[in-house]
């Protein structure tokens, strides 16, 4: 299962769990969580676009300059492309 | 008398259970040598007394965390008498992760399932005795904030503790690692240690760093070097480890679990299936941007503007009248009339069209459009083989080059960061708006929104030629893949909106009261200097300045030593161009007006040409000095003082000279 969310998730540009889900025929509850564990394992890691993404935006210098909504991007780590290419 | 230990994810009620077991009568501390907190309680139930221990919330029992090595470890070397695993009964997915792994350690296990109303609020039904028989552990059902199934939970997790054997069902993690994991018990078996065989032989598998870390300091060494070789395969293990967990709670939840239909599409799915559209995408960003130049010139310009310039002339007469009362020394009143007064000044006029932009900018943020915006664009940007998570550092960098250029380091792959950082200032900045915005009221007023959307758009237009120039000769190789996260659409929370706005003007404010009043300062003194000299003149040190280096600017049609001094200014900080041109061109005690005197020296044409250069050139010091920082190449802080600066001359010539073809 974790390596089918992981293939899932190398091929599409917007998450969307219910279409992962629906593909897996599995529920929306269980992706999002594999996709938790997917984080956990670090196959795969999560920013924001920040700067500074290890400073919460509340204490963050460059508060005034951002953008007030960060936007969260999902990549897949160097292990999860190895592990993609055993796949 | 016995401990109960409390553990579950966070957020499953579990310190609301606690608080409601204990009451007050709790203790807080740390736990040994961590920073974790650990809380403790004690309650009294039919005349027995028991201890209560509140682990910390974790959502698996790894070692990912120093919260799960420290909830662990008391579960396993802390004895407690049994362990109540909160589980969240509208979440249950994410939730039974943590049971299967108290199921591996063979402890004593009770669940209370939590928060049954809120799952009853969402029609989410369970059979708890198929759950309870499929786990192999009772289940109760419980409303911890209301106090509900309290008491049979405890008197359940008394019949437990008083039973000799727990019944937790196991489960098989496939034939492969079922028989390497009783090939490691049986290695195992001589050694003392603290936790459960089986246990250790699943965590070792998993890779787990602790124990193999423990167990090397207690093994000899044909076992060590076995550790060695399982360590090797450990990452394929676990993955199965993990998975079969996964595959377990998915046949429990499918046999046992009822949710209403998932099949809706949303309000976010209709509207993305217009606003992400593959053809309409970007026309409805462009509409939607051109919206907000057109509104900011309606309400700041038409609406609001005014107030504030009326305001600082205002004040600058009757700070220039009150000077000449008490007979102060005319460099005084000089510089204030003409340096602050008409240089600072002429950036603060523009505050009102600043704040309104900033307002829609945040609206816009805050219902999650510009996600959209930059999923549209990445899809466009791919297509021209650039990164697009790129555009989320251009999103930024139409606040601030600067925090632009520093959320490249997002970007793993370095040819993708170099080229988002080096297209990263063609991003119109907040504080380029004040030159924009001048320009626009003495030639194009009627035409504020078209003219400011058309500077915005070939700004990007410019980044992303440069982006596919320079992935195709500096910068060749291949762009990673990534994910946008599209949030749910909402109505903006306007105290949100308005508190951000006012943070990124104080912002604007604070520059302009600081580093332009130095830059200001500094020029000013030029332009008055040498002494005798008629100040602002061509003859001040400012001026000669200028007229060497002005020729640069007259294929560009601005080649005026005011012109290029404020451009030069505007390295250091972009507002000051306006402010130099407000000094240079206009004061207070003249009552000449910025806009007026701009109309007597600039013509349409050389106007737009000369925002286009303002739009393209050199960025600021700072964005430079962070390029020097993020790449640690003065070459490329260089390359970025230069090229930028080129391609803008480039542009402007081309403006200013085919406009004159045309007549212009």
């Amino acid at each position: 299962m974790l390596k089918d969310v992981l293939k899932e998730l190398s091929e599409i540009r917007v998450l969307s769990t219910s279409l992962i889900a629906k593909k897996l025929n599995t529920s929306e509850a269980l992706v999002e969580e594999i996709i938790q564990q997917l984080y956990r394992m670090e196959y795969i890691k999560n920013d924001e676009g920040c700067a500074t993404s290890d400073v919460k935006c509340s204490s963050c210098a460059y508060k005034s300059m951002c953008t007030s909504t960060p936007i969260k991007t999902i990549s897949i780590t160097d292990k999860g492309k190895t592990l993609l290419k055993k796949l | 008398m016995n401990t109960i230990a409390l553990v579950g994810n966070p957020n499953s009620g579990k310190t609301t259970l606690f608080n409601a077991l204990t009451g007050s009568n709790q203790h807080v501390g740390n736990w040994p040598g961590v920073t974790v907190e650990k809380k403790e309680g004690k309650f009294k139930y039919k005349g027995n007394q028991y201890n209560v221990v509140d682990l910390p919330g974790t959502y698996s029992l790894g070692a990912y965390s120093e919260d799960e090595v420290v909830a662990r470890d008391y579960i396993l070397k802390g004895n407690p008498d049994i362990v109540i695993n909160v589980v969240d009964a509208t979440n249950i997915e994410r939730n039974l992760y943590l049971t299967t792994q108290l199921m591996e350690m063979g402890v004593k296990v009770i669940i209370a399932l939590n928060m049954m109303d809120e799952a009853k609020q969402k029609n989410i039904e369970i059979n708890l005795d198929k759950l309870s028989k499929e786990l192999g552990v009772p289940i109760i059902p419980t409303v911890a904030a209301k106090s509900q199934g309290l008491d049979l939970l405890i008197d359940k997790s008394i019949d437990s503790i008083k039973k000799e054997k727990y019944s937790n069902k196991s489960f098989s993690y496939g034939k492969d690692i079922d028989s390497e994991i009783n090939e490691i018990e049986k290695i195992l078996d001589n050694l003392d240690l603290q936790y459960p065989k089986k246990w250790i032989a699943v965590k070792l598998l998993e890779g787990d760093k602790e124990i193999y870390s423990l167990l090397s300091k207690k093994a000899s060494q044909p076992i060590k070097d076995r550790l060695i070789d399982i360590e090797e395969k450990s990452s394929e293990y676990e993955l199965e480890i993990v998975d079969k967990r996964y595959e377990f709670i998915g046949n429990i939840v499918n046999q046992s679990i009822k949710k209403p239909s998932e099949e809706r599409e949303t309000v976010t799915d209709k509207i993305d299936k217009i606003v992400t559209h593959k053809y309409l995408g970007i026309p409805i960003f462009a509409l939607i941007m051109f919206l907000v130049f057109q509104l900011t010139f309606v309400i700041g310009q038409d609406l609001l503007g005014g107030y504030v310039a009326d305001a600082i002339e205002s004040m600058g007469e009757f700070v220039v009248s009150l000077l000449e009362n008490i007979n102060s020394p005319e460099w005084i009143i000089s510089f204030l009339s003409e340096g602050i007064f008409g240089g600072v000044g002429a950036v603060f006029e523009f505050v009102p069209l600043i704040m309104v932009l900033y307002f829609f900018l945040g609206i816009l943020e805050d219902t999650g459009y510009m996600a959209r915006a930059a999923y549209i664009m990445d899809g466009f940007m791919r297509r021209l083989g650039l990164h697009g998570k790129s555009f989320i550092s251009m999103i930024i960098g139409f606040g601030c080059n600067v925090p632009g250029i520093m959320s490249t380091r997002t970007l793993d792959n370095k040819k993708d960061r170099m080229i988002a950082l080096l297209i990263n200032p063609f991003m119109s900045c907040g504080a380029r708006l004040p030159i924009y915005l001048v320009f626009i009221a003495a030639f194009f007023p009627s035409h504020g929104g078209i003219v400011l959307f058309t500077l915005y758009a070939l700004g990007i237009i410019m980044a992303l030629i440069m982006g596919k120039i320079f992935s195709k000769t500096l910068f060749k190789g291949e762009s990673s893949h990534f994910i946008m996260e599209l949030p749910p659409y909402r109505l903006p929370i306007f105290k949100y909106v308005l508190k951000d706005m006012w943070s990124k003007v104080w912002d604007f404010l604070h520059r302009a009261g600081t580093i332009i009043f130095f830059v200001v300062s500094i020029l000013w003194v030029l332009s008055v200097l040498p002494f005798g000299v008629e100040p602002y003149s061509q003859e001040s040190i400012l001026g000669r300045i200028g007229t060497i280096l002005s020729p640069i600017f007259i294929p560009a049609g601005f080649g005026t030593w005011q012109a290029t001094v404020s451009l030069f200014a505007g390295i250091a900080a972009k507002e000051a161009v306006v402010a130099i041109l407000g000094m240079v061109y206009a004061g207070v005690s003249e009552g000449t007006a910025l806009v007026s005197a701009i109309q007597n020296v600039f013509t349409p044409l050389t106007a737009v040409s000369f925002m286009v250069m303002v739009l393209l050139y050199t960025p600021c010091a700072a964005v430079i000095g962070t390029v020097k920082h993020e790449t640690k190449s003065i070459k490329w802080a260089a390359f970025m003082a230069i090229y930028p600066f080129v391609m803008g001359w480039i542009l402007s010539v081309i403006v200013y000279q085919v406009g004159s073809l045309l007549g212009f």
